[in-house]
């Protein structure tokens, strides 16, 4: 999976692109870190435009990367959800736990 | 192993094996090996080498090509094809540049070529790069054995994993005539699970639950589903109930990126009447005799393990069916499974797999869609169907009530004897407002009279006569409910919409329920009573409950807790009732005919 971070002012913009699911587990953890550790960010956006698969236990990593945030007071936002991507979080009804656009 | 920039790590000190029958190209050779570091053996002859190969296994050789008897490339055959799992390089020392030569060379296992006389840089160069592959290659297997442990123990694991999931599925119980089910794992153990109990009035409850993971980790989520799933369906509990149960049990004890998408069906045959949960797992499809839709299903709610207990919606969708038909329960592995260009099977391809398809061909056909959906590409996550045949059960397909004979009849008389309470043991409750809102008492109640032994045996029937007696007084008792509004075909719905409502501004009412052990005639007896708060009525002009009432199409009706019990009767303003129930008789949910009359009357009654 590729990534890549960007920071703007108090709103860290996490693109992720490929597969999402249990070999990026690492990976996304690590990712998120410096944007929950920074004092200076409120909010991260998990872009998942170019996401092309997202399975349970992707699913998984956003619960935990939501606890993060709590713990944090941050907020987490998931942007560009489309297709098989949207249609996943759509039956795991997702949008009562995160704000999906 | 991690790419590095420089030169790659080399084995420093190589065994090498010289095969060449010249004294001196051996002596030179010897020389510059030491020189380097390495640690050189030598053979004069082809065959000498082959044996000194068996014997000393070197890490590299060396081999003259022109030698007498056998030369450089038959010793070279010979020695790859001793065949070790090693790869152990092996370089011609050779005049002969001819491409024929070189080509020979290689072709009989032989991996470079020096030509004679042997310079001492380009040996060092030629060594140093093998060096630098056999490192690799070193790594390579040791990274290799360490695999085969750890897959050794996976294995292990795995199966008993296995045995435990199997062991919980209890796949007896799946053998319900109603249910039909499939599973297949995309690894070798699923994260999918199907099970089905019987509540003890006979209504069927189904759950189809797809729980992150594959294979070992699956597993993990399998006992906190399963153990109170069986435990509160045999008490009597609701599907909604069961379902926050299990929510609480994975947010417990499971960490926070583990949950379980859930499908509950509470499937009553008898009252035709469908209840569904649904969270995280595709909606179930309802289908009529031809295989179209009759009905779609919401999927409202989140999967399990994901809200706290205080958040969970217990919310469940009914539905009342007045013809044959199926729910086709499926996990996201049906509906997401992709064939070789990526396009999903889709809930569409569900409906289609199955339309015009009579209803006991419709899994076979579903599954033949998805192989050939699947047109030879592996599944990634586990598939599970379950289907749920709603009909009409008759009496004697499932030990029914009405299939129960009034046995208890024979000890009518006793009524009019005086009932000794021997005070064995009696529990008496009262229920307010408050907690009849939310609280399960039916089962609670059920849960009690289970442990004690005496009336373990006549579960079924208690769980009826409870339910009964509890829901009059609450319904009608305290709601002021009419069943006739049960009638119609929005009436079932009609009818809980104004139970829900009534309940939620219920104030300053209770019920009270009392079980006692009483003896009467030297026979045990169960005293149940129920007393509610409500204005009661005129019990001997009611035509439900009067003692020449019919069982009514709704519900099981005042009667069969008549037949059941040895007396029923009505007290104060009609706002208490009082069953006695004979707890010496044999039980009539189990499959033993029940003894002639004559027989019962000659025992000690």
């Amino acid at each position: 999976m590729h990534t890549n971070t960007q920071i703007i002012a108090d709103k860290a913009v996490i693109s992720l692109q490929g597969r999402f699911d249990f070999s990026a587990h690492r990976e996304f953890r690590s990712l998120c870190g410096p944007a929950l550790e920074s004092k200076e960010v409120r909010e991260l956006e998990i872009d998942l435009g170019r996401v092309e698969y997202l399975d349970s236990s992707a699913l998984g990593m956003l619960l935990l990367l939501r606890e993060r945030a709590d713990e944090a007071r941050k907020r987490v936002r998931l942007s560009n959800c489309r297709g098989a991507v949207r249609q996943v979080l759509d039956t795991a009804n997702f949008g009562k736990l995160f704000q999906i656009t | 192993m991690m790419l590095q920039a420089g030169p790659a790590p080399a084995l420093t000190s190589m065994k090498v094996l010289l095969v060449d029958d010249s004294q001196e190209t051996v002596l030179i050779a010897t020389k510059f090996l030491r020189k380097m570091g390495h640690q050189p053996s030598v053979a004069r002859s082809g065959a000498e080498g082959l044996r000194v190969f068996a014997a000393e296994r070197p890490d590299l050789v060396l081999m003259d090509v022109v030698m007498p008897e056998m030369d450089g490339y038959e010793a070279a055959a010979r020695i790859k094809a001793i065949g070790t799992d090693r790869w152990v390089p092996l370089v011609f020392l050779t005049a002969k540049t001819e491409d024929e030569a070189v080509a020979r060379g290689i072709e009989v296992g032989g991996d470079d070529y020096l030509i004679k006389p042997i310079s001492f840089v380009t040996l060092k160069a030629k060594l140093d790069a093998f060096a630098r592959m056999l490192h690799m290659q070193r790594q390579l297997e040791q990274k290799s054995a360490e695999l085969e442990v750890y897959y050794r123990a996976s294995e292990d694991e795995q199966h008993v994993a296995g045995h435990l999931m199997n062991q919980l599925v209890r796949a007896d119980s799946l053998r319900d005539p109603l249910l039909e089910h499939w599973i297949e794992p995309a690894h070798n153990l699923s994260g999918d699970l199907v099970a089905a109990a019987r509540t003890p009035a006979g209504v069927l409850h189904v759950l189809l639950a797809d729980g992150t993971g594959h294979g070992l980790a699956a597993s993990l989520n399998v006992l906190p589903v399963v153990d109170p799933f069986y435990a509160m369906t045999a008490r009597g509990h609701g599907v909604a109930a069961i379902a926050r149960e299990i929510n609480g049990k994975i947010k417990r004890w499971l960490p926070v990126e583990r949950f379980v998408a859930a499908t509950f069906i509470a499937l009553d045959p008898r009252e035709r009447m469908i209840e569904v949960w649904t969270g995280g797992n595709p909606p179930p499809l309802l289908l009529d005799r031809q295989g179209r839709s009759m009905h779609e299903f919401s999927n409202p709610h989140l999967p399990l393990g994901v809200l706290s207990q205080a958040s969970f919606d217990m919310h469940t969708e009914r539905l009342r069916y007045d013809q044959d038909c199926q729910l086709i329960l499926c996990s996201d592995g049906a509906v997401e499974a992709e064939n070789p260009d990526g396009t999903q099977f889709g809930r569409k391809g569900l409906a289609d797999a199955m339309r015009d398809v009579p209803p006991e061909k419709r899994l076979d056909c579903l599954k033949l869609a998805l192989n050939k959906h699947f047109a030879g590409r592996c599944a990634h996550d586990d598939i599970s169907v379950a289907i749920v045949n709603c009909g009409q059960e008759t009496a004697h397909q499932r030990r029914e009530p009405d299939a129960w004979t009034g046995a208890a009849d024979a000890v009518a008389d006793v009524a009019a004897a005086r009932l000794a309470a021997d005070g064995e043991w009696s529990v008496r409750t009262c229920i307010t407002a408050r907690e009849l809102r939310y609280l399960d008492t039916v089962p609670m109640l059920l849960g009690l009279l289970k442990q004690v032994r005496s009336a373990r045996a006549h579960s079924a029937e208690l769980s009826v006569i409870l339910a009964e007696l509890f829901n009059n007084a609450l319904d009608h008792g305290l709601l002021k409910l009419d069943s006739s509004l049960k009638r119609g075909p929005e009436g079932m719905e009609n009818f809980l919409e104004m139970r829900r409502r009534r309940l939620a501004q219920l104030r300053d009412a209770s019920i009270e329920i009392g079980l006692e052990s009483v003896t009467a005639g030297n026979r045990p007896m169960l005293r149940i009573w129920v007393k509610d708060t409500g204005a009661g009525f005129d019990y001997n002009e009611h035509p439900a409950v009067g003692p020449d009432a019919e069982a009514r199409p709704h519900g099981r009706g005042i009667t069969l807790v008549r037949r059941l019990c040895a007396t029923v009767d009505y007290h104060g303003c009609g706002n208490v009732v009082c069953a006695l129930y004979d707890l010496a008789q044999r039980p009539q949910a189990q499959d033993i005919p029940a003894p002639p009359r004559a027989a019962l009357a000659d025992c000690d009654a």
